[in-house]
């Protein structure tokens, strides 16, 4: 984690400096000279960023920032625009505008401009292109069509929940027969009498935490893992489970569990 | 007088006064094991669908959703003698504080945008008890908004701007279970509104209608949280009223549960108002009915199974959900009596069905500016139809806001009136083609608040006859109304406004009686409940939420002021 956010610092700084670069390269507003590119651009704005729930009407208003008298440099809004910012609502442009409308928008958001020129929020790198197989199976393993998909239990490339295994970190060797995968951390967990769930039946567990205080459990049950706290004294954590992976994947054919490991196969070449 | 106090599945609040007044004075000295038993057994009593008496077990009062205390202490003749008892200060002040109080026991529960729950004593606001949810930067785009808890089984339940439903140990305010409801990085949505305890399950909705998401509403185990049934507002391939959703829409058609919906214990019906179909403004890639979108859905509790629908807007192209509250009254409807669902809408119409089988009785409208359609025929199907049109800025009224916003309506059975804050303001809307990606905003166009054709933008709170429509009065708000409206049985109406005040109205005149300056803009629901034979009037103050966000570009003047303060009102001790 710690790697991860000194290398975040690092991009950030260097695009902060490329940006700061260019700003001071490229003469301010450049666009705007373009023939009706601040009009088409407003009108862009209009249709796009002005809904309630983001820019407002004026770029006054909304969830999203201000942009009245922003401080973002051209190349800076170009890049927020057209990749957006991971982790808040702003989303990429590149699969719904052409590039010259991005441009246009630049143009006008430019002249809404105030103050001196300041590092843009961290742009991101377009994404990775998924294609044929791989697409499909991050489709399966995401698919919000069904209660209980790969995705509730893993997070990969940026959507799913933490419950599994981190899957990046896995060996492409691993996802071979995804009914046959080992679950040698879940457990099984057992509640005891004077609790709210007193006469609860053993169920499937992976453990999350256990101080002398409380034991949290992640109660694999059912569809959607629960993240269940006891008090130490009521529950018992006994090795060995008669879960298995195969009751979790079984939402899916075995064609389709192919398609999910090609996924996973393909990105594990990256 | 129509429905009286003591209707079926009520229980006239005398009688409940003393088990509720034993069960607070329990929670003091009781032997602690025993406390979750008693809460229990507090539950099958106060959760009716009738008035609310001592306590305010759910969100809209009781299952019925009236937003009426049988409290009568406070009347129309001592309002003037109203004075706070407490202030508590959330200390959360994103957003204000949109919640509707819950009151068991003699102790009230709150919740606020950032998912911060707060158990206090009714009496004095002292706490008892506080946890704040450890909330994620991942907050779609309806942003931090929260509209309360639920509270049964021993436990608080509350949703989260991220997209958790979690259940607190009721007396201690320890988490007991949590569980991610889908992730909100994926599916762009979130809970904003208040989940509803029914038998021994917790139901949520969420968010999701104008970010290419399929909604959907899910029951969870209150003991354990595992998932109970989920139900899809918009049916998978395979599924009756699939047919009403061209290719790969249906994934993205939105049909959000992100308000509160009602629930009839001896119909066995739970009932849950469905949101708009996606994108917003723009049917290009759904041609047909979409749905069970703009419906009522009545489903049975225990599995989660339709039981009936009825679809207000087919192929809704003006944002107009129907997720607003659903009033279950008992009306007489041409000549008889009918158990009836009285739906208030962002349409501007009030819809009433027979809620034993979805059967459309009438429908009414409550604004004065309308134009997306001329009128709803005999049967129920809308007429003159004005949709926004590719290429053009189309002025269409009410507007996405809705002729109401959430905030809710209420009814009192001693006026047989229900009183709406009504919106009388009207949108451009201009249309665009948007190609879905999931979880992403898809509103397929997007609209700016205008006045209304020829005549100006106002706000009003106004008594209505459920059944004929007709309007008993009105009184004029000097901005906008957003927050909503309590009823009492002692023939008053309570309310606030963005300036700050919070007010009491004549039910039966509309003349105002009362009002006290709380210094911060209301937008939250407030609530009446006593505590050892006392009555409490509690109102959340402190501006906030996406509506509110547009008060500057609607009205001049000083924008509304934020906070995040629950105050209690009551009369001086020993007030005849």
């Amino acid at each position: 984690m710690k790697r991860h956010a000194m290398k975040r610092t690092f991009l950030l700084l260097l695009a902060a400096t490329a940006a700061y670069a260019q700003a001071q390269a490229e003469p301010q507003g450049k666009a705007q000279t373009e023939n009706g590119a601040v009009e088409r651009g407003a009108q862009l704005y209009r249709a796009q960023c002005a809904v309630p729930y983001c820019h407002g009407p004026d770029g006054t208003a909304g969830r999203a920032p201000r942009l009245t008298g922003h401080t973002y440099s051209l190349n800076g809004m170009f890049k927020v625009i057209s990749w957006g910012i991971p982790g808040t609502g702003m989303p990429e442009f590149t699969s719904r505008l052409k590039t010259r409308e991005i441009d246009d928008l630049v143009a006008f958001l430019m002249t809404l401009r105030g103050g001196a020129a300041a590092p843009a929020p961290t742009p991101v790198s377009p994404p990775r292109a998924l294609t044929g197989e791989a697409k499909a199976g991050r489709a399966l393993f995401f698919d919000a069509a069904r209660t209980g998909a790969c995705g509730v239990c893993h997070e990969l490339d940026g959507w799913g929940v933490p419950v599994g295994p981190d899957l990046a970190a896995l060996p492409p060797a691993r996802f071979a027969d995804l009914h046959a995968v080992t679950t040698h951390r879940v457990v099984t967990a057992r509640p005891l009498a004077l609790t709210i769930g007193a006469g609860e039946a053993p169920f499937p567990a992976l453990l999350v935490e256990r101080t002398d205080a409380r034991v949290r459990v992640y109660d694999l049950t059912a569809a959607l893992p629960v993240l269940r706290t006891f008090a130490a004294a009521q529950i018992a954590l006994e090795p060995g489970t008669s879960w298995r992976h195969e009751q979790a994947a079984r939402i899916y054919t075995s064609g389709e569990l192919e398609t999910i490991t090609a996924y996973l196969r393909w990105r594990g070449g990256q | 007088m129509r429905t009286s106090d003591q209707s079926p599945g009520s229980k006239p609040s005398h009688d409940r006064k003393g088990v509720v007044a034993n069960q607070s004075h329990d929670r003091k000295g009781v032997v602690v094991t025993l406390a979750p038993l008693l809460f229990m057994a507090a539950l099958p009593l106060c959760a009716q669908t009738g008035p609310a008496g001592d306590d305010w077990p759910t969100y809209g009062g009781t299952y019925g959703a009236w937003r009426y205390s049988a409290l009568a202490q406070v009347n129309r003749g001592n309002v003037q003698k109203l004075a706070p008892a407490w202030v508590f200060q959330t200390g959360d002040y994103e957003n204000g504080l949109q919640a509707t109080p819950i009151v068991a026991g003699g102790v009230l529960y709150l919740s606020t945008s950032n998912a911060w729950v707060f158990a206090l004593d009714g009496k004095t606001g002292r706490l008892l008890w506080e946890y704040r949810f450890p909330l994620s930067r991942s907050i779609p785009l309806y942003g931090k908004q929260n509209r309360g808890v639920a509270v049964g089984r021993g436990r608080v339940f509350v949703g989260t701007a991220d997209n958790h439903l979690v259940a607190l140990d009721q007396r201690t305010g320890e988490e007991v279970w949590r569980v991610n409801v889908e992730d909100a990085r994926q599916c762009g949505c979130n809970i904003t509104g208040a989940p509803l305890v029914v038998k021994d399950m917790v139901i949520s909705g969420v968010t999701g209608g104008d970010s290419a998401h399929r909604g959907y509403l899910t029951a969870f185990d209150t003991a354990t949280g595992r998932v109970r049934w989920r139900f899809h507002t918009i049916p998978g391939p395979g599924e009756k009223g699939h047919e009403t959703w061209p290719g790969e829409s249906w994934r993205y058609g939105g049909g959000a549960t992100w308000m509160t919906g009602s629930f009839d214990p001896d119909l066995n019906l739970l009932y849950w108002g469905v949101g708009n179909a996606a994108a917003d403004l723009n049917a290009a890639l759904r041609r047909g009915d979409n749905l069970y979108t703009d419906s009522v859905i009545a489903l049975d509790p225990d599995t989660g199974k339709l039981k009936w629908h009825y679809q207000e807007i087919p192929q809704d192209v003006w944002d107009f959900d129907a997720s607003y509250e659903l009033l279950l009254l008992d009306l007489p409807v041409g000549g008889r009596t009918r158990q009836t669902l009285v739906h208030v809408t962002k349409s501007g119409f009030t819809w009433v069905l027979d809620r034993t089988t979805g059967e459309f009785l009438t429908a009414w409208p409550f604004v004065k500016n309308y134009n997306w359609i001329t009128g709803i025929s005999r049967n129920g199907s809308l007429v003159g139809r004005s949709e926004p049109e590719a290429g053009k800025v189309k002025l269409l009224c009410p507007s996405t806001i809705g002729g109401k916003s959430w905030n809710q309506s209420a009814y009192s059975p001693r006026t047989g009136w229900v009183y709406i804050p009504v919106l009388e303001i009207c949108s451009d809307l201009i249309v665009r083609d948007e190609s879905p990606q999931e979880g992403r905003g898809f509103t397929g166009g997007n609209w700016v608040m205008k006045a209304p054709p020829g005549a100006k933008q106002e706000s009003y709170l106004a008594a209505f006859d459920p059944v004929s429509g007709q309007r008993q009065w009105s009184v004029p708000a000097a901005t906008w109304l957003l927050a909503s409206v309590l009823t009492t049985a002692g023939d008053l109406i309570f309310s606030g406004d963005p300036e700050g005040n919070f007010f009491a109205l004549d039910a039966r005149s509309g003349d105002r009686l009362w009002s006290f300056p709380t210094g911060a803009g209301h937008r939250g629901s407030a609530i009446a409940y006593a505590v050892g034979g006392r009555q409490y009037i509690a109102t959340p103050t402190g501006w906030g939420s996406l509506i509110g966000q547009a008060h500057a570009a609607l009205w001049p003047g000083p924008v509304p002021r934020g906070g995040s303060a629950l105050f209690v009102f009551a009369l001086p001790e020993g007030t005849p």
